[in-house]
């Protein structure tokens, strides 16, 4: 049981109470072995109250404040719980009606783990007023409303004062309760009803005023409803003892991250965006309503500007990326040019969860590094729950720069929350990311020192090509990888010869330790962090580089695995596009490097397209089958120069999209795998419906991690030819 | 000759000579009336105002036999009336386009010779042809396929001798395309260069390679063609229209043939001859013989290979195409050292034959080259012949002929003369596809002509005449003679509501009856 505790009483022309209440209180505490203070707090009493306690505060530990502004209960309340000396606070009512031989019992359960115990008080001795009342206030305001199950308006309650630290109240006279309990769930304390016996008023009178009571309740409990009480930041101790993190809703999150909530995907809108998003479905709605047929003709003009400055864009930076070849070259010279001695430290980061089927050839391919092994971390960060990897790891005969962590089980259960984990024991001056299935080329850890030096200060992370070693798996590995040379041989180059944001692969990219940590490290709740974070930089003015290294990856071979993959990406891109477009004048401007601009196309306009095509797709095929039937009225939708407009789009665009999956393949020098880029549409027809499925999770399930199962190359029926594919690459990267 | 490479160099010269040739010819064949001599040429920019200033404008105005590409090009020109009906219009864009296949042939020599002067020779050989003066200044098709046909072989010729690989077969394809859309010739072209990539990498051995080369190159440069067919499939109903239709060449060809006038039909020397024999006439027979000394000596250089040989082909193909186009019909060329006299026509499509002058401007140099010391009097004088000979009349400027007396002339009749003076408003329903007279030189603003193109007016005013048009212009034999005239119900119609008041051999006219 706690030793000490604070008996917090606010008083009201009480002077015939008082006495019996100090004396049992006394009693009780004293017999329990407690040490204990009482603080009185006398809301401006016209009789002998204030007279009687200075009294008994010459025998007994009691402190006597006075209010002198706002009248009411709570804010005696909040003013006597600012004086409290002790890490547990009781407050009771001084009208006698509550038992003070209640207490130990209930400091016995804050001792078993309860934050907040109530004194649940039986209904018989209240007036029908007042059961009428405690009725309206537990069961419609409490339960109803806010699901709590308990005497929400008990004057007796003990509870930790810690409590209210962690947030902030703004009762009025009577609702001190409601909004304490409230908040105090919110911030993941557990609360207990205990009984009571609750007596009759003795002496003196209710100060309650049922009516108004009930409609200052009525109002708190309505605003508390929608406007519900936001995250809660852990206290210094919680801080010390888990790191950075909060509560919300009763939950415990950890983030281990400096990122404030409003740079984080916790929330996947802010209010002002809920408004925002509101007004425009409503006027859109209102603007269908007046007029259906000019409505629709508006929205298409704008997909379709859309569509062709998408198209443009596309172009412009394919183009950009064969003129200016813009990626750091590092040639093998300039490596051998380097002692081995010189290299710095480095920190490999690898977040595993249930990949222990990959491990083994993960270690092998660290291994297989061209890095001075003293020179070297690697922090296999595992999750506490995930027994089966843990095991694995334990099982291997890891070199001794190998290091396992393991990442208490906590929400979210993300990969950047692990990598956040893993930074404080980073002792590298540059540190990566590799995924478990990753085979990164031997020498990169040595070309991204040097892409560094050679790239410009505003440079803070090189990002090496992402590609695959299973591309000849099946149909779906050939096509991932026509998009990922198109995405990583062509649209980030040209995304980097313009000095613009660039959404960061997945792994791979390199960092200074210390920029990283001044960027604030991974959003643990965007579920594509590495694309946050490559927006987060550029917001901050710095800047990415892609540089002449590969990282082959496991292609996600299997559709329904692939389709999970898919749908977080585009999940994640929905949580990077909201987060920073909250405060969208952060991004640098100028004519020369209109980030902002160049974020919409490249994730905004990305996800929106992935909605939009397959609805364009079948006006399209609606137009040509049923021409005589939909045609007229389909074309009315389109204003002469946007019908072209549109035309062109369609015939050229579409084809310039497909063909430059080919240019990617043909970049890499996968010329076997252009034929197949010829089933793209139907990629992209897949990558539609997982964004919709995207954007039911966002609303559903915003921070769950579809987990990518690895692995399906070791098993596949190629299983030999991907691994002459994997030992080619190796063998070609080492010659 | 030596130059200071700072202030001139060989690539800089050849474009300030190209454009001043362009602009000289333009303005000679201007302040001649030359621009539209041709039928076509009108046509071609006829359908290009269309486009934008018809009755009923729209892209479906681009019709479904000739290729859209050159009247899409023209469209930004032709907006303006007075570059419309001087025909300047098309000699902005033919212009540009002789002076891009100047620059490019010069560069394309380069990369072949590694010869600066032997690439000079060619461009100033292909750049003084006055064939090709003459219809840089047209809206005539063969400058715009000459164009993208020079740049698809230089970036193909990059990608052949390994240079810069993709990036030369993007843009080999990317000029295909462009070709498909501007003529025929480039259909057959890309699909000759997809076969020789396809032998380029077997050669090569680059197994993994081949198809996918084949496909990067083949997909944009074939989808000028699945578009064209789309189209006519769109807006005809059927995707080959374009051959099938009554007013495709194909049409006119068996046309030829009922009268027994297709004489390349079917016989392989025949049509061998005629091209041989127009390309001889275009080129001019100096440069003519000079180049097959060249071709010779190309094909048997000791520096000789196979992609050397392969480039040599894509040469040749317009000479193969339009041989395949005489053997099966499907054009036809009268020239008068050729064609029998029995032959109503005996100069006709001769112009077809500077498709070959970049073949021939380019081994010509090259056999120049040959010569060593003596390649600069040589060329010089080979020149200077040439220029004479073409100069003085000795050698007729062939392609200008035709637009001048041969088939191809447009023709003037007096009814245009009449019209241009007496038109004073109102729709004009006209045959224009039989081309009874020059929308142009009767100054018919374009957004008052009905024509076939112009749905639902064409079809409503063969019923009922007097619905839209103020003016019914017929010749003998053209659809609205057919249709009004022929027709004892419609003429009655036509003369309750219309006067005559132009009558001539071939042509009436008549005019709405103001009350």
């Amino acid at each position: 049981m706690p030793k000490e505790v604070s008996v917090i009483i606010p008083v009201l022309n009480e002077e015939g109470n008082i006495w019996s209440l100090v004396s049992r209180l006394d009693l009780t505490l004293r017999l329990a072995g407690l040490n204990y203070e009482m603080i009185f707090v006398d809301d401006n009493s016209t009789d002998q109250t204030r007279e009687i306690i200075r009294n008994l505060a010459k025998n007994y530990p009691i402190t006597l404040l006075t209010k002198k502004k706002r009248r009411g209960k709570a804010f005696s309340l909040l003013m006597g719980f600012k004086e409290a000396n002790y890490g547990i606070i009781a407050m009771i009512d001084g009208d006698l009606q509550y038992p003070p031989e209640a207490i130990p019992g209930m400091l016995e359960r804050i001792e078993a783990g309860v934050d907040i115990v109530i004194g649940d008080r039986p209904r018989k001795y209240l007036s029908l007023q007042r059961k009428a009342a405690c009725l309206l206030y537990s069961f419609v305001f409490g339960k109803l409303i806010h699901n709590l199950n308990c005497d929400v308006q008990s004057g007796l309650k003990v509870f930790k004062k810690e409590i209210l630290e962690r947030f902030s109240l703004s009762p009025t006279e009577w609702t001190f309760d409601l909004e304490f309990l409230i908040k105090a769930r919110n911030a993941g304390y557990r609360y207990e009803s205990l009984p009571i016996e609750y007596s009759p008023r003795v002496w003196g009178y209710s100060k309650l005023n049922l009516l108004k009571a009930t409609w200052e309740m009525a109002k708190i409990a309505l605003k508390m409803k929608f406007f519900e009480p936001g995250p809660v930041p852990f206290s210094f101790s919680q801080q010390q003892q888990k790191g950075l993190g909060f509560h919300y809703k009763g939950n415990e999150f950890l983030s281990l991250s400096p990122l404030p909530l409003t740079e984080c995907a916790f929330f996947n809108f802010n209010s002002t965006q809920k408004i925002i998003l509101m007004g425009i479905l409503i006027a859109v709605l209102s603007s269908f309503w007046l007029n259906w047929h000019l409505t629709l003709q508006g929205g298409i003009v704008l997909l379709t500007l859309l569509y062709f400055a998408d198209l443009l864009f596309n172009f412009f930076l394919i183009l950009r990326s064969f003129l200016c070849s813009p990626e750091l070259n590092i040639s093998t010279q300039e490596l051998l040019a380097v002692k081995n001695k010189n290299w710095p430290k480095y920190t490999i980061f690898c977040p595993l969860y249930k990949e222990w089927p990959v491990l083994s050839q993960f270690v092998q391919a660290i291994m297989a590094l061209d890095y001075p092994k003293n020179k070297l971390q690697v922090l296999l960060l595992l999750e506490e729950n995930d027994s089966q990897t843990i095991a694995e790891a334990k099982s291997l005969k890891l070199p001794s720069y190998f290091k396992i962590l393991i990442v208490p089980h906590s929400q979210p259960k993300t990969k950047p929350k692990a990598l956040n984990f893993g930074l404080p024991y980073a002792k590298g001056k540059y540190v990566v990311i590799y995924d478990a299935e990753d085979i990164p080329e031997p020498d990169q850890l040595k070309k991204a020192i040097l892409a560094f030096r050679k790239a410009d200060r505003r440079t803070i992370c090189v990002q090496a090509k992402l590609n695959f070693y299973n591309p000849n798996q099946n149909i779906i590995t050939k096509i991932f990888t026509a998009e990922y040379s198109l995405w990583f041989d062509l649209i980030l180059p040209g995304l980097q010869s313009l000095k613009a944001p660039i959404p960061l692969g997945g792994t791979s990219n390199h960092f200074r330790r210390r920029d990283l940590k001044k960027i604030g490290g991974w959003d643990p709740f965007n579920v594509t962090e590495d694309c946050d974070l490559g927006i987060r930089l550029a917001k901050r003015g710095y800047r990415t580089a892609i540089f002449n290294s590969t990282t082959f990856e496991e292609a996600n071979s299997k559709p329904l695995n692939w389709f999970r993959q898919r749908s977080r990406w585009i999940k994640g891109y929905i949580q990077t596009y909201a987060i920073h477009m909250r405060r969208p004048k952060d991004f640098h401007f100028n004519f020369q490097e209109p980030d902002i601009l160049i974020f919409q196309l490249v994730v905004g306009g990305k996800v929106l397209s992935m909605f939009i095509n397959p609805l364009m797709w079948l006006l399209t095929l609606a137009y040509f089958v049923c021409r005589p039937l939909v045609g007229p009225t389909i074309e009315s939708f389109y204003p002469p120069p946007v019908m072209y407009l549109g035309t062109f789009c369609l015939i050229i665009g579409n084809f310039l999209y497909l063909y430059y999956y080919m240019i990617g393949c043909a970049r890499r020098n996968y010329y076997y795998l252009i034929k197949y880029v010829f089933l793209v549409p139907l990629y992209w027809l897949a990558m539609s419906l997982a964004a919709w499925k995207a954007l039911w999770e966002i609303f559903r399930k915003p921070h769950f991690w579809a987990k990518t199962t690895h692995g399906f190359h070791l098993t596949s029926p190629v299983c030999s030819s991907i691994e002459n594919q994997k030992s080619k690459i190796l063998t070609q990267i080492q010659s | 000759m030596i130059f200071r490479k700072k202030i001139i160099t060989y690539e800089n010269l050849v474009l300030i000579l190209s454009i001043s040739a362009a602009i000289a010819a333009t303005i000679y064949f201007y302040s001649r009336d030359l621009i539209i001599a041709y039928g076509d040429a009108e046509s071609h920019l006829n359908i290009a105002k269309r486009v934008i200033s018809g009755l009923t404008p729209g892209m479906a105005q681009l019709g479904g036999i000739w290729l859209p590409l050159p009247h899409l090009l023209l469209v930004p020109f032709v907006a303006n009336n007075f570059l419309w009906r001087t025909g300047l219009a098309g000699s902005i864009v033919s212009g540009t386009a002789f002076v891009l296949s100047t620059f490019f042939l010069y560069k394309l020599t380069l990369l072949l010779t590694s010869s600066q002067s032997t690439a000079f020779w060619t461009a100033l050989i292909f750049l003084t042809n006055p064939n090709l003066l003459y219809l840089q200044s047209t809206p005539l098709t063969e400058l715009f396929l000459i164009a993208f046909f020079i740049l698809n072989t230089y970036f193909l010729s990059k990608f052949i001798l390994n240079q810069d690989e993709i990036v030369s077969l993007i843009l080999a394809a990317f000029f295909g395309f462009c070709s498909t859309l501007s003529r025929y010739d480039g259909w057959f072209l890309v699909a000759l260069e997809t076969g020789l990539i396809f032998l380029h990498s077997w050669w090569q051995k680059a197994k993994d390679q081949r198809q996918g080369r084949v496909i990067l190159f083949a997909t944009p440069a074939f989808y000028g063609i699945i578009l064209w067919l789309g189209w006519n499939f769109l807006i005809f109903g059927n995707p080959l229209y374009f051959n099938t239709s009554v007013f495709s060449a194909r049409a006119q060809q068996l046309a030829w043939k009922a009268r027994g006038e297709l004489p390349a039909y079917f016989n392989l020397p025949i049509a061998f001859i005629y091209y041989l024999v127009t390309v001889l006439n275009n080129a001019g027979i100096i440069f003519f013989l000079t180049a097959g000394l060249g071709l010779l000596f190309y094909l048997f250089d000791r520096k000789r290979s196979f992609s050397r040989w392969l480039i040599a082909l894509i040469l040749l193909s317009p000479f193969a195409f339009n041989v395949i186009s005489l053997f099966l019909g499907q054009s036809v060329i009268f020239i008068p050292s050729l064609t029998p006299a029995s032959f109503e026509w005996r100069l006709f499509n001769v112009r077809y034959g500077v498709m070959m002058m970049p073949a021939v401007a380019f081994w010509a140099a090259y056999f120049i080259k040959k010569l060593g010391k003596l390649k600069l009097p040589f060329a010089v004088s080979l020149l200077i012949l040439n220029s004479a000979a073409f100069g003085t009349g000795f050698f007729r400027v062939i392609s200008l002929d035709d637009g001048v007396f041969g088939l191809s002339a447009a023709k003037k009749v007096d009814a245009q003369n009449w019209l241009k003076q007496n038109y004073d408003g109102g729709l004009v329903l006209l045959d224009d596809y039989a081309r009874t007279l020059s929308v142009i030189r009767a100054n018919i603003p374009m957004n008052r002509l009905i024509y076939i193109g112009t749905k639902p007016y064409w079809q409503e005013s063969l019923i009922f005449p007097e619905k839209y048009s103020r003016w019914l212009v017929m010749q003998k034999g053209d659809e609205v003679w057919n249709n009004l005239y022929e027709n004892p119900e419609k003429l009655a119609r036509v003369y309750k509501y219309f006067n005559k008041v132009y009558t001539s051999e071939e042509i009436l006219i008549f005019k709405r009856i103001d009350h």
